[in-house]
């Protein structure tokens, strides 16, 4: 029993000293202190100059169909990314002096769908395609058509003067940035738009989300 | 009988009489032993928290910035000054993140470079007691955003762990040794999304 005793107290008396002596080391030989490093990265969006559109050809007499685009090409490093919308500055869109192309009348009100224009009637509209678009909205030609026709995959609306989304992500942009077209269409289906200059102003705008 | 016995007993007194002053006569000595504990100590100043600049955006591509440590010690062998971050990959933001910097030998630090189509995030350190071989010849962390080219820069490890950019063999001077810790960033034709990112770093001073 002695001998038990006196082995206890001292391994006791060891492991005391042990912890002891690694307490006081630690604490005695180093010493820490954080730094808080902070980097702003600023939001930050650009959209290129789109082109101004000619139509082609030339509706007249014997000429029903026109067709035009023109693209932006949009950049951000906005953390939720981006959205493209277009407007018209005036209803209708497309007007020359007191005549106009009434804006593109679909089956089902601001829905797209693909290009027909009723007998009696000559309409402008739009639809667009690019890496952003959706194609399950706009149509996945990837094309505006060709000699006046637009391309029958794609799917077109009517102008309005309210903001209407044609292409949106919700990541940063590659540093290139993303482009996409606008296409525009026109025609006249057994009646005569007046001969003339028309035009359309539309406005797209690029947000960050 | 008596006479014998007194001449005896004076030659003995005498005898030992002059060995007791003789022995007075050469010296004698003691020894006092002085103990002065000089307690080990280390201290490190609290270094500023940095703010890196410019801004990164879709215009500006990099930044830097730095801080410093002062390391105060009379450690008979020295110090060292190691650093480590506190999450992977150390500069993040609350969606999006900077990579750590990589080199071409890992955990060897180089000229800073950015590969396309990345960014990244490291550190560089400079003072008296860093070396120039490991850490490069600058003294200074750059300026306008791009690091020092002749600073060398190494990335955070995944796993936190320490690495020393300062050690001397040592005491220090009473004042301390100053190290500058350099931090840069970068995106190289990829965006970083826009926001906040912190990074945590903890400077460790030992002694050895």
């Amino acid at each position: 029993m002695k001998k038990i005793n006196k082995k206890f107290v001292i391994s006791f008396l060891i492991l005391f000293l042990f912890v002891q002596f690694y307490s006081l080391t630690e604490y005695a030989f180093a010493v820490t202190d954080q730094v808080v490093v902070t980097l702003d990265v600023d939001s930050g969006i650009t959209i290129s100059d789109g082109a101004a559109v000619t139509m082609a050809p030339h509706i007249g007499v014997s000429a029903n169909g026109s067709i035009g685009s023109s693209s932006w090409l949009v950049i951000t490093n906005g953390a939720a990314g981006y959205s493209l919308a277009v407007k018209a500055s005036a209803s209708p869109a497309l007007v020359s002096g007191g005549n106009s192309f009434a804006d593109y009348t679909e089956t089902a009100g601001g829905t797209p769908e693909l290009w027909s224009v009723g007998s009696g009637a000559k309409e402008f509209g739009y639809s667009a395609y690019g890496t952003d678009t959706a194609t399950g909205t706009w149509g996945t030609s990837a094309s505006c058509g060709a000699a006046g026709v637009p391309a029958a995959a794609q799917k077109y609306v009517g102008f309005s003067t309210s903001d209407k989304i044609i292409a949106t992500r919700a990541t940063t942009t590659p540093v290139a940035g993303i482009t996409t077209t606008i296409c525009f269409a026109a025609q006249q289906n057994a009646v005569f738009a007046a001969a003339g200059t028309y035009t359309a102003t539309i406005t797209g705008t690029a947000v960050t989300l | 009988m008596n006479k014998k016995f007194v001449i005896s007993f004076l030659i003995l007194f005498l005898f030992v009489q002059f060995y007791s002053l003789t022995e007075y006569a050469f010296g004698v000595t003691d020894q006092v032993v002085v103990t002065l504990d000089v307690d080990s100590g280390i201290t490190i100043s609290d270094g500023a928290a940095v703010t890196m600049a410019p801004h990164i955006s879709i215009t500006a591509n990099g930044s830097i910035g730095s801080s410093t440590w002062t390391v105060i010690t009379n450690g008979a062998s020295g110090y060292s000054l190691s650093v480590h971050d506190s999450t992977d990959p150390a500069l993040k933001s609350a969606t999006d993140s900077f990579a750590n910097y990589t080199e071409a030998t890992p955990g060897t630090p180089e000229v800073w470079s950015v590969p396309a189509a990345s960014k990244e995030f490291g550190y560089s350190a400079y003072g008296t007691d860093t070396s120039t071989a490991t850490w490069g010849t600058g003294t200074s962390c750059g300026s306008a955003g791009a690091p020092t080219g002749t600073q060398k820069y190494v990335g955070f490890a995944a796993t936190p762990t320490d690495k020393i950019i300062a050690t001397r063999a040592t005491v220090t001077p009473t004042t301390g040794i100053t190290t500058t810790i350099c931090f840069a960033a970068e995106q190289d034709t990829v965006f970083a999304a826009a926001g906040t990112y912190t990074a945590t770093i903890t400077g460790t001073a030992v002694t050895l």
